[in-house]
């Protein structure tokens, strides 16, 4: 059979603190495409983090998170953002978005989440506009659960505030 | 139904093809000033994926381009584009590509066009379809750049076409002006269900 892009779920949220897309991976896949394009976060200036999730569906909290960013501005120097052990990911999907007109177009990759006997590993690319103005930014960001377990799925949650609307689809890459 | 998402069971036990849909594609074997596309069935799609490979320009050191259009290819758009892109050079430039107020977002950069010296990569299309949010793109090529040097180079980032609108076409062109010899462009839909 032929294959590419399998949909596994969509998931979406309102005036919520966290979006948990339960059970959206399995031993079916290696490799899984996350598409974002529609968020709305209720505060400004705030990061969107992940976190996966354990095999009962609960977050995975432990200090275990590491993360490298490149931060592409269209307005200033590029920087770097890098961080180890920390108790989320960060860098998939960006920062501080404005609501309304502006969007997102995020694709996070994510490599052997469902083998416990592996790390979980994610590449990700991502485009939006910053709430602090108009101005642009993109991240390609990588990142890595330091936790040989098997995740079951993912969770993105605020830095601060909540998602006034989220909506997050999960693909298997056959 | 979408091209290329056959049911299992509905049709008799054809394979579901995936959820990556082939769109169009267009192979150029003769010199064109730009490659278009007219048809994204952007009210299907939030997300399109597209290739492109062994583009070939008809002049050294050329840029290419992307430009989008909001009434079905008959103009295309030549402001309000922004654009944050790092290239990785092997011969150890690496920088950044950025603007705030462009007339395109880069897909290549100092492209060149001898034989081999060919541009390749992959852009995906954020809410081209939703009129009430800007239009988004994350890019990634791979290519020959040649100053008179023939180093690779590899260029990554994002751009945003920063007016609400629905966009339903997009244009690869090459500037300063020449044209392409040689190009194949597929245009993928990621459903959504």
């Amino acid at each position: 059979m032929a294959g590419n892009l399998e949909f596994i779920k969509s998931a979406s949220g309102t005036s919520v603190s966290s979006l948990d897309v339960t059970d959206c991976f399995s031993a079916d896949y290696d490799v899984y495409y996350i598409s974002i394009t529609k968020i709305d976060q209720s505060a400004t200036g705030t990061a969107i983090r992940y976190r996966f999730l354990d095999s009962s569906n609960t977050a995975i909290t432990s200090a275990s998170y590491d993360q490298a960013t490149l931060v592409m501005k269209s307005n200033t120097t590029f920087s770097e953002s890098r961080g180890t052990n920390a108790t989320y990911g960060f860098g998939a999907v960006g920062y501080g978005i404005r609501d309304a007109e502006d969007g997102v177009g995020a694709s996070i990759y994510v490599y052997n989440p469902y083998d416990s006997s592996s790390y979980s590993f994610v590449s990700a690319q991502n485009s939006f506009i910053v709430v602090a103005g108009t101005t642009l930014e993109g991240y390609k960001n990588i990142g890595v659960l330091k936790s040989a377990q098997q995740c079951n799925g993912i969770q993105f949650l605020n830095e601060a505030g909540s998602f006034d609307n989220i909506t997050v689809n999960v693909y298997g890459v056959k | 139904m979408p091209l290329g998402a056959a049911r299992f069971g509905l049709l008799g036990g054809v394979a579901d093809l995936g959820k990556l849909e082939l769109i169009e594609t267009q192979t150029i074997t003769t010199s064109s000033s730009s490659i278009d596309f007219t048809t994204l069935n952007e009210s299907t799609y939030n997300v399109h994926f597209v290739t492109f490979n062994n583009l070939q320009h008809t002049a050294n050191d050329k840029e290419l381009y992307l430009r989008f259009s909001d009434d079905g290819g008959s103009t295309y758009e030549t402001t309000n584009y922004q654009y944050a892109e790092q290239h990785c050079d092997t011969d150890g430039a690496f920088g950044a590509f950025q603007s705030t107020s462009a007339a395109n977002i880069f897909l290549a950069v100092n492209l060149g066009f001898n034989a081999n010296e060919s541009g390749n990569g992959y852009f995906y299309l954020y809410n081209a379809g939703d009129s009430s949010k800007y239009t988004f793109v994350t890019m990634h090529n791979t290519q020959i750049k040649d100053l008179g040097t023939s180093y690779y180079r590899s260029v990554f980032g994002s751009g945003v076409y920063a007016v609400t609108s629905t966009i339903n076409a997009f244009r690869l062109i090459p500037k300063p002006t020449c044209n392409i010899d040689n190009a194949v462009v597929s245009l993928y839909g990621i459903a959504e269900s």
